[in-house]
Protein backbone atom coordinates (compact mmCIF):
# COMPACT_ATOMS: atom_id res chain seq x y z
CA UNK A 1 0.00 0.00 0.00
CA UNK A 2 1.29 3.49 -0.90
CA UNK A 3 2.13 5.93 1.69
CA UNK A 4 -1.04 8.41 0.61
CA UNK A 5 -3.12 6.00 0.77
CA UNK A 6 -2.00 4.88 4.25
CA UNK A 7 -2.65 8.04 5.10
CA UNK A 8 -5.90 8.84 3.37
CA UNK A 9 -7.69 5.42 4.95
CA UNK A 10 -6.38 6.57 9.00
CA UNK A 11 -9.21 8.46 10.89
CA UNK A 12 -9.13 12.00 12.08
CA UNK A 13 -6.10 12.01 15.14
CA UNK A 14 -8.49 14.57 16.73
CA UNK A 15 -10.48 13.87 19.75
CA UNK A 16 -12.73 15.74 21.51
CA UNK A 17 -12.69 18.29 23.83
CA UNK A 18 -9.88 19.65 21.77
CA UNK A 19 -10.89 22.10 18.83
CA UNK A 20 -7.26 21.94 16.89
CA UNK A 21 -4.65 19.49 17.17
CA UNK A 22 -2.02 21.73 18.12
CA UNK A 23 -3.73 22.10 21.51
CA UNK A 24 -4.29 18.04 21.61
CA UNK A 25 -0.72 17.66 21.03
CA UNK A 26 0.22 19.86 23.92
CA UNK A 27 -2.13 18.50 26.39
CA UNK A 28 -1.18 14.85 25.62
CA UNK A 29 2.55 15.87 25.93
CA UNK A 30 1.89 17.74 29.01
CA UNK A 31 0.48 14.59 30.19
CA UNK A 32 2.90 12.20 29.73
CA UNK A 33 5.43 15.07 31.31
CA UNK A 34 3.37 14.95 34.37
CA UNK A 35 3.60 10.76 34.35
CA UNK A 36 7.02 11.35 33.62
CA UNK A 37 7.87 13.59 36.62
CA UNK A 38 6.40 10.78 38.66
CA UNK A 39 8.43 7.97 37.28
CA UNK A 40 11.52 10.28 38.29
CA UNK A 41 10.70 10.39 41.44
CA UNK A 42 9.94 6.99 41.76
CA UNK A 43 13.02 5.71 40.68
CA UNK A 44 15.05 8.46 42.12
CA UNK A 45 14.14 7.50 45.24
CA UNK A 46 14.78 3.89 44.63
CA UNK A 47 18.26 5.65 43.46
CA UNK A 48 18.64 7.76 46.83
CA UNK A 49 17.86 4.31 48.88
CA UNK A 50 20.81 2.92 46.72
CA UNK A 51 23.22 5.58 47.54
CA UNK A 52 22.13 5.97 51.28
CA UNK A 53 23.05 1.97 51.75
CA UNK A 54 26.03 2.12 49.79
CA UNK A 55 27.16 5.29 52.39
CA UNK A 56 26.74 3.07 55.13
CA UNK A 57 29.28 0.40 53.90
CA UNK A 58 31.06 1.43 50.51
CA UNK A 59 33.42 -1.49 51.04
CA UNK A 60 30.76 -4.33 50.76
CA UNK A 61 29.31 -2.31 47.67
CA UNK A 62 32.35 -2.63 46.22
CA UNK A 63 32.89 -6.04 46.41
CA UNK A 64 29.68 -6.76 45.23
CA UNK A 65 29.45 -4.47 42.31
CA UNK A 66 32.56 -6.30 41.26
CA UNK A 67 30.71 -9.57 40.12
CA UNK A 68 28.36 -7.69 38.04
CA UNK A 69 28.90 -8.24 34.17
CA UNK A 70 30.68 -4.56 32.21
CA UNK A 71 30.16 -6.51 28.90
CA UNK A 72 26.42 -7.25 29.67
CA UNK A 73 25.49 -4.02 30.84
CA UNK A 74 27.96 -2.04 27.87
CA UNK A 75 25.82 -4.05 25.11
CA UNK A 76 22.55 -3.51 26.46
CA UNK A 77 23.25 0.61 26.80
CA UNK A 78 24.42 0.40 23.19
CA UNK A 79 20.85 -1.01 22.45
CA UNK A 80 19.05 0.84 24.10
CA UNK A 81 20.62 4.33 23.06
CA UNK A 82 20.34 3.01 19.21
CA UNK A 83 16.50 2.29 19.74
CA UNK A 84 16.52 5.95 21.30
CA UNK A 85 17.68 7.05 17.89
CA UNK A 86 15.41 4.98 15.71
CA UNK A 87 11.90 5.93 17.62
CA UNK A 88 13.42 9.60 17.49
CA UNK A 89 13.57 9.63 13.58
CA UNK A 90 10.36 7.35 13.44
CA UNK A 91 8.43 10.35 14.79
CA UNK A 92 10.23 12.98 12.51
CA UNK A 93 9.48 10.65 9.63
CA UNK A 94 5.92 10.36 10.78
CA UNK A 95 5.83 14.53 11.06
CA UNK A 96 6.76 14.14 7.59
CA UNK A 97 4.39 12.02 6.60
CA UNK A 98 6.92 8.75 5.60
CA UNK A 99 4.62 6.52 6.55
CA UNK A 100 6.68 3.42 5.33
CA UNK A 101 9.81 5.01 6.76
CA UNK A 102 8.13 5.17 10.56
CA UNK A 103 6.86 1.88 10.39
CA UNK A 104 10.31 0.40 9.65
CA UNK A 105 11.72 2.18 12.08
CA UNK A 106 8.91 1.82 14.75
CA UNK A 107 9.62 -1.81 13.93
CA UNK A 108 13.65 -1.63 14.67
CA UNK A 109 12.95 0.21 17.74
CA UNK A 110 10.57 -2.97 19.01
CA UNK A 111 13.17 -5.83 18.03
CA UNK A 112 16.03 -3.31 19.82
CA UNK A 113 13.84 -3.63 22.90
CA UNK A 114 13.47 -7.01 22.85
CA UNK A 115 17.53 -7.66 21.87
CA UNK A 116 17.95 -5.45 25.17
CA UNK A 117 15.47 -7.75 26.85
CA UNK A 118 17.04 -11.51 25.96
CA UNK A 119 20.46 -9.97 26.26
CA UNK A 120 19.50 -8.92 29.84
CA UNK A 121 17.69 -12.65 30.13
CA UNK A 122 20.96 -13.94 29.69
CA UNK A 123 22.60 -11.53 31.98
CA UNK A 124 20.02 -12.80 34.67
CA UNK A 125 20.57 -16.56 33.89
CA UNK A 126 24.78 -16.03 34.57
CA UNK A 127 23.75 -14.27 38.09
CA UNK A 128 21.50 -17.22 39.07
CA UNK A 129 24.06 -19.75 37.54
CA UNK A 130 26.52 -17.55 40.44
CA UNK A 131 24.34 -17.57 43.05
CA UNK A 132 24.31 -14.12 43.50
CA UNK A 133 20.63 -13.85 44.03
CA UNK A 134 19.84 -12.70 47.92
CA UNK A 135 19.16 -15.50 49.67
CA UNK A 136 20.20 -18.71 51.76
CA UNK A 137 22.68 -19.87 48.97
CA UNK A 138 24.11 -16.09 48.12
CA UNK A 139 27.66 -16.46 47.15
CA UNK A 140 29.10 -13.72 48.72
CA UNK A 141 29.72 -13.42 52.32
CA UNK A 142 28.74 -10.45 53.66
CA UNK A 143 25.12 -9.15 54.14
CA UNK A 144 25.71 -5.90 52.41
CA UNK A 145 26.55 -7.51 49.83
CA UNK A 146 23.02 -9.04 49.54
CA UNK A 147 22.20 -5.58 49.73
CA UNK A 148 23.21 -4.38 46.95
CA UNK A 149 22.33 -7.47 44.77
CA UNK A 150 18.55 -6.56 46.24
CA UNK A 151 18.91 -3.31 44.58
CA UNK A 152 20.35 -4.63 41.18
CA UNK A 153 17.71 -6.98 40.39
CA UNK A 154 15.15 -4.62 42.09
CA UNK A 155 16.09 -1.62 40.22
CA UNK A 156 17.00 -3.86 36.45
CA UNK A 157 13.81 -5.98 37.19
CA UNK A 158 11.20 -2.84 37.34
CA UNK A 159 13.56 -1.35 34.56
CA UNK A 160 13.02 -4.50 32.51
CA UNK A 161 9.34 -4.44 33.60
CA UNK A 162 9.12 -0.65 32.12
CA UNK A 163 10.50 -1.85 28.82
CA UNK A 164 8.52 -4.63 28.28
CA UNK A 165 5.74 -1.71 28.70
CA UNK A 166 7.29 0.54 25.80
CA UNK A 167 7.79 -2.34 23.57
CA UNK A 168 4.28 -3.44 23.57
CA UNK A 169 3.52 0.32 22.89
CA UNK A 170 5.95 0.95 19.74
CA UNK A 171 4.23 -2.30 18.47
CA UNK A 172 1.19 -1.03 18.61
CA UNK A 173 1.76 2.04 16.97
CA UNK A 174 3.67 -0.37 14.59
CA UNK A 175 0.31 -2.32 14.00
CA UNK A 176 -1.86 0.79 13.76
CA UNK A 177 0.36 2.89 11.52
CA UNK A 178 0.93 0.03 9.19
CA UNK A 179 -2.48 -0.67 9.08
CA UNK A 180 -3.57 2.80 8.24
CA UNK A 181 -5.62 2.64 11.46
CA UNK A 182 -3.67 5.83 12.97
CA UNK A 183 -3.25 9.46 11.07
CA UNK A 184 0.36 9.96 10.85
CA UNK A 185 -0.39 13.24 12.94
CA UNK A 186 -1.47 11.54 15.96
CA UNK A 187 0.20 12.90 19.57
CA UNK A 188 0.78 9.31 20.49
CA UNK A 189 3.84 8.62 18.36
CA UNK A 190 5.17 11.85 20.10
CA UNK A 191 3.89 10.82 23.46
CA UNK A 192 5.17 6.74 23.12
CA UNK A 193 8.56 8.23 22.02
CA UNK A 194 8.61 10.33 25.44
CA UNK A 195 8.32 7.20 27.86
CA UNK A 196 10.60 5.14 25.44
CA UNK A 197 13.33 8.07 26.21
CA UNK A 198 12.21 7.91 29.82
CA UNK A 199 12.90 4.04 30.13
CA UNK A 200 16.44 5.11 28.26
CA UNK A 201 17.57 7.52 30.55
CA UNK A 202 16.99 5.56 33.79
CA UNK A 203 19.28 3.00 32.20
CA UNK A 204 21.47 5.22 31.13
CA UNK A 205 21.68 6.17 34.61
CA UNK A 206 21.68 2.29 36.19
CA UNK A 207 24.54 1.48 34.06
CA UNK A 208 27.03 3.57 35.32
CA UNK A 209 25.77 3.66 39.27
CA UNK A 210 25.62 -0.07 39.55
CA UNK A 211 28.07 -1.83 37.12
CA UNK A 212 31.13 0.86 37.39
CA UNK A 213 30.72 3.62 39.47
CA UNK A 214 30.56 1.67 42.75
CA UNK A 215 33.18 -1.03 41.60
CA UNK A 216 36.16 -2.22 43.70
CA UNK B 1 14.05 21.87 2.70
CA UNK B 2 10.93 19.55 1.50
CA UNK B 3 8.30 18.80 4.20
CA UNK B 4 8.96 15.33 2.93
CA UNK B 5 12.74 14.94 3.96
CA UNK B 6 13.57 14.03 7.94
CA UNK B 7 16.21 15.68 9.71
CA UNK B 8 18.21 12.90 10.95
CA UNK B 9 21.92 14.77 11.48
CA UNK B 10 21.40 16.05 14.88
CA UNK B 11 19.61 12.81 16.59
CA UNK B 12 22.69 10.49 14.98
CA UNK B 13 25.26 13.08 16.32
CA UNK B 14 24.00 12.90 19.39
CA UNK B 15 23.53 9.01 19.32
CA UNK B 16 27.29 8.53 18.20
CA UNK B 17 28.31 11.05 21.52
CA UNK B 18 25.80 8.36 23.33
CA UNK B 19 28.40 5.08 21.89
CA UNK B 20 31.31 6.93 22.81
CA UNK B 21 30.18 7.93 26.39
CA UNK B 22 28.70 3.88 26.75
CA UNK B 23 32.46 2.82 25.44
CA UNK B 24 34.03 5.03 27.70
CA UNK B 25 32.04 3.89 30.92
CA UNK B 26 32.88 0.81 30.36
CA UNK B 27 36.44 1.93 30.01
CA UNK B 28 36.32 3.62 33.23
CA UNK B 29 34.78 -0.05 34.76
CA UNK B 30 37.30 -2.32 33.78
CA UNK B 31 40.86 0.10 33.80
CA UNK B 32 40.14 3.06 36.03
CA UNK B 33 40.15 2.74 39.77
CA UNK B 34 38.94 4.63 42.63
CA UNK B 35 38.03 8.49 42.69
CA UNK B 36 38.59 8.31 38.83
CA UNK B 37 35.91 5.19 38.22
CA UNK B 38 33.42 7.46 40.93
CA UNK B 39 33.35 10.44 39.07
CA UNK B 40 33.85 9.34 35.55
CA UNK B 41 31.64 7.36 35.70
CA UNK B 42 28.99 9.66 37.11
CA UNK B 43 30.11 12.70 35.41
CA UNK B 44 29.62 10.43 32.32
CA UNK B 45 25.74 9.81 32.52
CA UNK B 46 24.97 13.05 33.75
CA UNK B 47 26.72 13.62 29.99
CA UNK B 48 24.49 10.83 28.75
CA UNK B 49 21.31 12.31 30.00
CA UNK B 50 21.98 15.63 28.69
CA UNK B 51 22.89 14.20 25.28
CA UNK B 52 19.58 11.84 25.08
CA UNK B 53 17.82 15.04 26.81
CA UNK B 54 19.12 18.26 24.03
CA UNK B 55 20.05 15.65 21.38
CA UNK B 56 17.00 12.72 20.80
CA UNK B 57 14.05 14.19 23.03
CA UNK B 58 14.51 18.02 22.17
CA UNK B 59 13.52 18.67 25.44
CA UNK B 60 15.05 22.65 24.44
CA UNK B 61 11.96 22.90 21.82
CA UNK B 62 9.49 22.28 24.38
CA UNK B 63 7.19 24.83 25.17
CA UNK B 64 8.23 26.45 28.53
CA UNK B 65 5.52 24.91 30.50
CA UNK B 66 6.91 21.53 29.89
CA UNK B 67 10.55 22.74 30.81
CA UNK B 68 8.85 24.12 34.01
CA UNK B 69 7.44 20.50 34.90
CA UNK B 70 10.98 18.65 34.02
CA UNK B 71 13.00 21.03 35.92
CA UNK B 72 10.44 20.64 38.67
CA UNK B 73 11.09 17.30 38.60
CA UNK B 74 14.97 17.79 38.96
CA UNK B 75 14.25 19.99 41.78
CA UNK B 76 12.23 17.70 43.66
CA UNK B 77 14.79 15.14 43.15
CA UNK B 78 17.79 17.38 44.44
CA UNK B 79 15.80 18.03 47.72
CA UNK B 80 15.02 14.76 48.46
CA UNK B 81 18.68 13.38 48.07
CA UNK B 82 20.10 16.90 50.33
CA UNK B 83 17.60 15.65 52.97
CA UNK B 84 18.05 12.22 52.76
CA UNK B 85 21.85 12.71 53.08
CA UNK B 86 21.88 15.56 55.64
CA UNK B 87 20.12 12.62 57.81
CA UNK B 88 22.43 10.22 57.24
CA UNK B 89 25.42 13.08 57.83
CA UNK B 90 24.23 13.59 61.28
CA UNK B 91 23.97 9.85 61.99
CA UNK B 92 27.44 9.18 61.26
CA UNK B 93 28.57 11.86 63.30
Amino acid sequence: MTETALASRAPDPLREPWSDLSRQREAATLGMWLFLMSEMLFFGALFMAFSFSRALDPAAFAEAARHAEIAYGAANTAVLVTSSLTITIAVRAANAERATLATRLLAATALLGVAFLVIKGFEYRDDLRNHLFPGHDFALGENATQIFWAFYWAMTGIHAIHLTVGVALVLRLFWLVRGGRMSLASPQLEVTSLYWHLVDAFWIVLFPVLYVAVRA
Amino acid sequence: MSARNVAWLGPTLAWIILLCATAAVAWLGLEASGRLRFGGALAIAALMLGTLAFGLVGVGRNPALLRLVAGAAFLFLALMFFLSFTDLMTRLR
